[in-house]
């Protein structure tokens, strides 16, 4: 049976002092290597996308219809297209060759049902290309860069050539729209619409090109919020209740079931039964992130990390943000960043925990009890963690605070910074304060060089 | 009996010594002079047996009728003169009359005015111990003799070495007062001359009407018309222009008729003498409060019927008013009345002319009122400010009792009347612009109070900050690093837009409509403009509702006038000796032909201090000058009024000979060196080549200011007062060593950063060594500019005494002083605000200035916090009732408490990160050793700026940016003994040094991530 969980755990008693530590890790971060922060005004409404489009630029999107490219490095804004009358729902960057240059473009998609590409190249001219004839306003956009080709999700699937000329489209559904799509290897591309995932098989052998809905997977509970492509083998698609599938990308059967379930009180009763009393974004996969192996899940206010070869849980953690966790980001380093609707963004380690305790009765995977979605970690009750090997915990390092707003999403620059998006209107970027200093520093020098002399 | 004044020398020892050439020795615009006081004296104020309490300004006028009295001081008499006997001093400073009185016309009879520059001379009472600085200058008056009242503004003061140090502030301030009350003095005196002009002009026309009414009375009837034709050829020309205009020849007219016409005339002329009254009759108005503003069609026309039935019962009375006036030559008297008006009429060309001469002048500027900043100060009377100007471009006509004056008969009789009384002040000079120039007189007295000493060093300081632009813009005062002459740079001059109007009085026949336009033309600026804008100057705005009219009723000289009036010769007169005391003045012509051993020098048309496009500028004039005045006197010293070039050519008797008796004078004092004053005049600007400075040196020495020898001193050729930026080493000048500047080793200042770590506290000099200084940066000119650098002194000695109660009140400042110092914002937290605001004034000591002046100070705000406003808000003072609904901390401050140290006035608690080091300590601790404000202001900025120039060594240490190289390890060694906190100030501010030279600002925060600690009392 799918609903049980593939552990289940028990409390351990150090996990309570470690938990309140950790979310009150106070203003002494020395691992949190943030400690400068701009701020890029522009937007005049809700950020929600950030594309990064090659190693310093940047591009931003939101409910004014604008989408804004910056210099990360210096702050500086750099094209500014109004192409949509309403808020974009979706942004993609698309590179190809053209003249034996790599070009790089953004497409947008916007509730205005229009689809807008344009070269984010100020140099050249800001070349725009609008198709505003949808029949649905696009929610998802894919590049298939194998294919040159681009799809645009919407109530119908629809297949663009790099020229903006519609090749074909699928059939196109009243009820529901794709909210999600991924690559498959051989053309394949699966879509999340509402609980099921089609998989769609896109014919280029023939003259014309085709797109056709090959298959339906059917084994979500409830509508599907997140669907990722973890590795060549493997995609993982969460639900709006908490389910987390792992598929085989060729065979499209499923490899994992998760069930993540933050239980009440542990150890007693069935979860079935305290699904309805939990709020259900409480549950709710609103994202998934991974890195070809460890797969983040944001559930709820929690964060959960998967190991999807190893196929076991790594490290959880229910209270993870004082509000919904909006998106995550494993990072080179090993290190997971989330950012949540009380507009914080936290950095937080996958650290091996001390000493097992003694193994927990058995129960469902869930370890925490009632906590207010206010995040007041006061009066948490006992918990129970079953010792699993390879467990670890997820302890925070740091916290960017800075947005008056849901951080909404953010996009890493590596060395070069963070840059987060908020309801706030605002974009912050986020340095190391010292490697700063020394650019400015050798900004300094350099112009004194030039200059002879002060 | 009137002893003769102290003239004093003004000399230095040391002028002119070779630079030296130490290549160690400071760069020169850092070298500090050395106490100019002579040596092994106290360079504070020596108390003397002056009567009066303080300095103070004094105007004082030679009355041709009572002779030199005072008319007023600043501040008043009563405080500052104490038991002063101002008449007697006011005798001795005008006994000495540097200015041409008028001298009376030499073959023509034609009056003309003198525009005679301004004298500036310093002078000294030494049985008083009183010294003043004295400006003579003229007004004109119609009814004075030659038409000049002799007045001068003196400066007086206690004490010699301030006067003489600050000779070219002096004679700039005052030079602009005077040209501000010159400016005012034509107006007035181009309104009397037009009141005149009206008066004669109706005398004429009466007095032809008599001559007529004889003629026809012995004529017979028949010839009327005849009669007529050929009064009509005699008439002026403005009833000429007057017939013209209607169309009508008018040559066969009945005697009705002509009647008709003549009261038309009448009417016209007076309406537009009325008009041209406005002016007077505002400022007239304006004294008694009783302006009426009447702007509509129907006040105008109400006046105009008003006016004709003035004019009519006028006519009435005509018959009568001529009957009672019996001239006994009628001719002989219309003569002299035609005379007179072509007199008045050459004044009033004249007058009204000379500003437009001057602004043909390239390098004229125009009175400006300088008093833009002190519009930001709320105006003590503002109703005499703004009830004077009608809006602008708004046809205004005012009408008073005045404006419809009745023309009067003058009898060339009384044309002169020397026991009437003289004008007083108001009555010569605009109201407006008086004022003005009383305001620009009490500013001096402000900006020139205290010892000279203070004065002396408040320069220093100011010259060397310019230097440093690299550090400067961190904690100093913005006041403070700009030269207050420099000032002048940031207002970009402007012209009046109406350019080049020229007298229409040129171009004859002369209507009276012209000439009566013509006197609204004294052009007053309409518009300052700061930073490149204009804005609308309220106070500049032109009494005169027409003056767009200007342009229009001018002309451009002709070519033949100008021709004529090249190669006559020009004179002018710059001193008369008078009574014992006559001091004589040396003339150019006397230094061409017999030389002169007297010690003069010419002093430089403008203050050294000025910078160098004012320089060049003032030069090129001084050349042009000298080319038109070949055998002309030379100048005691100029003021920027203008030799009126074209006015001297067209009127040949305005020149006058040299008085033998001035000759007479100087043929004791020539000796072989003629040339020399000409040659200092050339190099006024203070580039006079080594050689002329050694020998105008030797003339010094040759003639030490000892009181009993009249000495003049003319210039101040003295570079060791000037304390602009260029040209002059201090260094050189060791004779002037005092206790006050210690010579400053200055190769030790080159020995690194190692020693300066060890220099002591007071030793702020070493720091200014080691600051670069020809940056490219340059301060943003819309610094908050004050001009009030009295005011600036009190609110420094208040931010002292503030941040001392600080220190006192709460022991851990410290702490909060490190938060600011180390660029994290320091929130005052309170629900009073004058508490709240009271600390955060205290905090502003330390409160390095991110982006533009006090732009990183709130002192009082209730809005939530955002991230922006973080990232220029340094010190904040916080409402702590804005949000009520949480009483312990407002949740924004909760939410970005890691950024924020919050200081809570209420609770009187402080939390912030702790500070351990001991580089600011010097900053807290003197909180019981130090009383003053003043002396704690000074203080903390000496430590601070040690702090600073640490601060810009570590910008400047590559090997502490770049950690891969490890060739300076001298530079890490000096800065790893500090302590972390520290550090962070010092890579605060450095970082705020880099960022601002390298002009890159983006808007950024650092922070750290370190605890907080909760300090409480």
């Amino acid at each position: 049976d799918l609903v049980t969980g593939r552990g289940t755990f028990g409390s351990n008693s150090c996990s309570q002092t470690n938990l309140i530590a950790a979310l009150c890790i106070g203003e002494e971060q020395p691992k949190n290597c943030f400690t400068e922060l701009q701020v890029l005004k522009g937007h005049f409404d809700i950020v929600r996308f950030l594309v990064q489009i090659d190693d310093f630029r940047l591009a931003s999107a939101g409910d004014d219809g604008m989408v804004l490219v910056w210099n990360v490095e210096t702050g500086e804004r750099l094209v500014e297209l109004r192409g949509h009358t309403q808020q974009i729902t979706a942004m993609t960057s698309y590179t190809f060759i053209r003249g034996g240059k790599p070009h790089t473009g953004l497409i947008t998609a916007s509730s205005d049902r229009t689809l807008v590409m344009c070269s984010s190249q100020p140099d050249t001219g800001n070349r725009v290309q609008t198709v505003s004839d949808l029949q649905s306003s696009a929610r998802c956009l894919l590049v298939l860069s194998g294919v040159d080709v681009w799809l645009s999700g919407g109530n119908e699937l629809c297949v663009w050539s790099r020229d903006f000329q519609l090749q074909c489209k699928s059939v196109h559904h009243r009820d529901a729209g794709i909210t999600a799509m991924v690559e498959l290897p051989r053309n394949y591309i699966a879509a999340a619409m509402d609980k099921e995932i089609v998989i769609f098989k896109l014919n280029l052998s023939e003259v014309e090109m085709s797109v056709l809905a090959i298959r339906h997977l059917a084994d979500h509970q409830d509508t599907i919020r997140a669907l990722i492509s973890i590795n060549d083998g493997l995609f993982a698609s969460g639900s709006h209740n908490g389910e987390l599938i792992l598929w085989d990308a060729v065979d499209w059967t499923i490899q994992a079931y998760e069930f993540i379930l933050w239980e009440e009180q542990a150890g007693d009763a069935q979860p079935e039964i305290r699904v309805g009393q939990q709020k259900q974004t409480d549950m709710s996969i609103q994202h998934l992130a991974t890195d070809g192996e460890l797969v983040v899940a944001a559930v709820g206010s929690g964060l959960y990390v998967y190991n999807a070869v190893m196929k076991t849980v790594v490290a959880y953690r229910k209270i993870a943000h004082d509000s919904d966790v909006l998106h995550t980001m494993l990072l080179d380093n090993g290190q997971v960043m989330s950012c949540s609707e009380d507009g914080s963004v936290r950095i937080w380690e996958l650290q091996d925990l001390p000493l097992p305790a003694e193994p927990a009765p058995s129960g469902f995977f869930g370890m925490f009890g009632t906590f207010g979605r206010s995040g007041k970690q006061t009066g948490a009750p006992m918990k129970k963690l079953l010792d699993i090997s390879g467990l670890r915990s997820l302890e925070l390092i740091g916290d960017l605070i800075g947005h008056s707003g849901a951080v909404q999403m953010f996009a890493s620059f590596g060395e070069k910074g963070l840059v987060t998006c908020s309801a706030d209107h605002l974009l912050i970027a986020w340095k190391d304060g010292e490697r700063e200093s020394q650019l400015r520093s050798l900004a300094l020098f350099q112009k004194l060089e030039e200059m002879q002399g002060l | 009996m009137i002893g003769s004044p102290d003239l004093l020398a003004f000399t230095a020892e040391t002028d002119f010594r070779e630079p030296p050439t130490d290549p160690l020795a400071l760069p020169e615009e850092l070298s500090i002079p050395l106490c100019p006081h002579s040596s092994n004296s106290s360079p504070w104020t020596r108390t003397s047996r002056v009567k009066f309490s303080k300095d103070f300004i004094l105007i004082a006028e030679f009355s041709e009728q009572v002779g030199p009295q005072p008319l007023l001081t600043i501040p008043d008499e009563t405080k500052a003169c104490g038991s002063f006997d101002l008449n007697h001093f006011s005798l001795r400073i005008m006994s000495v009359d540097y200015q041409t009185s008028f001298a009376g016309p030499l073959g023509s009879s034609n009056a003309k005015l003198n525009f005679v520059e301004d004298a500036k001379v310093v002078l000294g009472e030494s049985r008083e111990g009183a010294y003043a600085y004295v400006h003579h200058l003229t007004l004109y008056d119609l009814e004075a003799r030659g038409f000049v009242r002799p007045f001068c503004m003196a400066y007086v003061s206690s004490q010699e070495e301030k006067i003489m140090h600050h000779f070219p502030q002096l004679s700039a301030e005052f030079s602009k007062v005077s040209e501000c009350l010159k400016t005012g003095n034509r107006k007035n005196f181009a309104n009397e001359l037009d009141k005149k002009l009206g008066d004669l002009e109706y005398t004429r026309l009466i007095l032809l009407r008599e001559i007529r009414r004889e003629q026809l009375s012995s004529e017979p009837v028949s010839e009327i018309s005849g009669g007529g034709e050929e009064m009509v050829n005699g008439r002026f020309a403005w009833q000429r222009v007057n017939e013209d205009k209607k169309g009508n020849s008018s040559l066969s007219q009945t005697r009705e008729e002509e009647k008709l016409k003549e009261k038309e005339g009448c009417e016209f002329s007076v309406e537009e003498v009325g008009k041209s009254k406005d002016m007077s009759g505002l400022d007239k108005g304006n004294e008694s409060g009783s302006v009426v503003l009447s702007t509509g069609a129907d006040g105008g026309g109400n006046n105009r019927s008003k006016r004709k039935e003035r004019f009519e019962s006028l006519k009435e009375t005509e018959e009568g008013q001529s009957a009672r006036l019996r001239w006994p030559d009628k001719a002989a008297e219309l003569a002299s009345v035609e005379k007179a008006i072509q007199e008045h009429r050459s004044l009033l060309k004249q007058v009204t002319s000379y500003p437009t001469r001057k602004l043909r002048d390239p390098e004229f500027l125009p009175y400006e009122p300088d008093d833009a900043p002190h519009t930001l100060e709320p105006d003590p009377n503002p109703y005499t400010q703004h009830s004077l100007i009608p809006e602008p471009g708004v046809e205004c006509s005012v009408f008073t009792h005045t404006s419809s004056r009745p023309p009067q008969l003058v009898s060339s009789s009384s044309c002169r009347r020397f026991d009437k009384r003289l004008k007083n002040l108001e009555e010569l000079c605009d109201e407006y612009f008086l004022q003005q120039a009383l305001k620009q007189l009490r500013s001096i007295e402000k900006n020139f109070r205290g010892d000279s000493s203070y004065l002396f060093t408040r320069q220093l300081t100011q010259k060397l900050l310019q230097h440093l632009k690299s550090t400067n813009f961190l904690f100093e005062e913005p006041c403070d690093l700009v030269v207050e002459t420099e000032q002048q740079l940031h207002k970009p001059e402007v012209r009046p837009s109406l350019l080049l109007p020229v007298s229409p009085l040129q171009s004859e026949p002369v209507s009276l409509e012209s000439y009566t336009s013509c006197v609204e033309m004294v052009p007053i600026k309409l518009q300052v403009s700061m930073n490149g804008q204009f804005l609308a100057e309220p106070n500049s705005v032109p009494s005169s509702p027409c003056c767009d009219d200007l342009a229009l009723v001018t002309d451009a000289p002709t070519e033949c006038d100008c021709q004529d009036r090249e190669g006559v010769p020009i004179q002018m007169k710059d001193s008369i000796s008078s009574g014992e005391s006559i001091e004589v003045l040396g003339t150019e012509k006397s230094f061409r032909t017999q030389g002169t051993h007297i010690s003069i020098e010419t002093v430089p048309l403008r203050p050294l201090s000025f910078p160098a496009p004012f320089l060049e500028g003032r030069k090129r004039r001084v050349a042009t000058q000298r080319t038109n005045s070949e055998d002309s006197i030379e100048v005691l010293s100029t003021t920027d009024s203008i030799i009126p070039d074209d006015l001297r050519a067209s009127y040949p008797s305005a020149i006058h000979e040299e008085t033998s008796e001035c000759e007479g004078e100087e043929k004791d004092r020539t000796s072989g060196q003629e040339d020399k004053g000409v040659e200092g005049c050339r190099c006024s600007s203070g580039e006079a080549a080594p050689a002329e400075g050694e020998e105008k040196c030797n003339n010094f020495l040759r003639t030490p200011g000892t009181p009993d020898t009249p000495t003049i001193v003319l210039t101040p050729p003295d570079p060791c007062i000037d304390f602009a930026l260029n040209n002059v080493n201090y260094l050189d000048s060791h004779t002037m060593a005092g206790p006050l500047f210690p010579m400053v080793d200055a190769g030790s200042l080159q020995e690194g950063p190692l020693q300066l770590l060890r220099d002591d506290l007071s030793d702020c000099t070493s720091y200014l060594s080691l600051a670069s200084t020809a940056s490219e940066f340059t301060l943003s000119p819309d610094l908050h500019w004050e001009k009030s650098v009295g005011g600036s002194r009190r609110k420094r000695a208040r931010l002292g005494r503030t941040a001392l109660r600080f220190l006192r009140q709460f022991p851990f400042a410290v702490h909060a002083v490190y938060s600011l110092l180390s660029g994290r914002t320091l929130v005052v937290l309170g629900s009073e605000e004058t508490v709240v605001r009271r600390w955060v004034t205290a905090l502003t000591i330390y409160t390095p200035h991110v982006g533009k002046y006090r732009e990183s100070i709130q002192p009082w705000t209730s809005d939530p916090l955002q991230i922006t406003d973080l990232l220029t808000w340094k010190l904040i003072g916080f409402n702590r009732m804005a949000s009520p609904t949480s009483p312990g901390m407002p949740p924004c401050l909760v939410r970005y408490s890691r950024y924020l140290s919050v200081l809570d006035v209420d609770q009187r608690t402080l939390r912030c990160p702790a500070y351990r080091g001991s580089l600011i300590c010097p900053l807290v601790e003197p909180r019981t050793q130090i009383v003053h404000g003043t002396t704690y202001y000074l203080y903390a900025q000496s430590v601070i700026s040690k702090i600073v120039s640490r601060a810009f060594l570590l910008t400047f240490c590559h090997s502490l940016h770049l950690p891969s190289s490890q060739s300076e390890v001298s530079a890490e060694r000096c800065y790893c003994d500090l302590h972390d906190d520290d550090m962070k100030i010092l890579n605060f501010l450095s970082e705020l040094i880099a960022l601002q030279l390298t002009d890159n600002t983006p808007r950024i925060l650092r922070f750290s991530y370190t605890a907080s600690t909760v300090f409480k009392l």
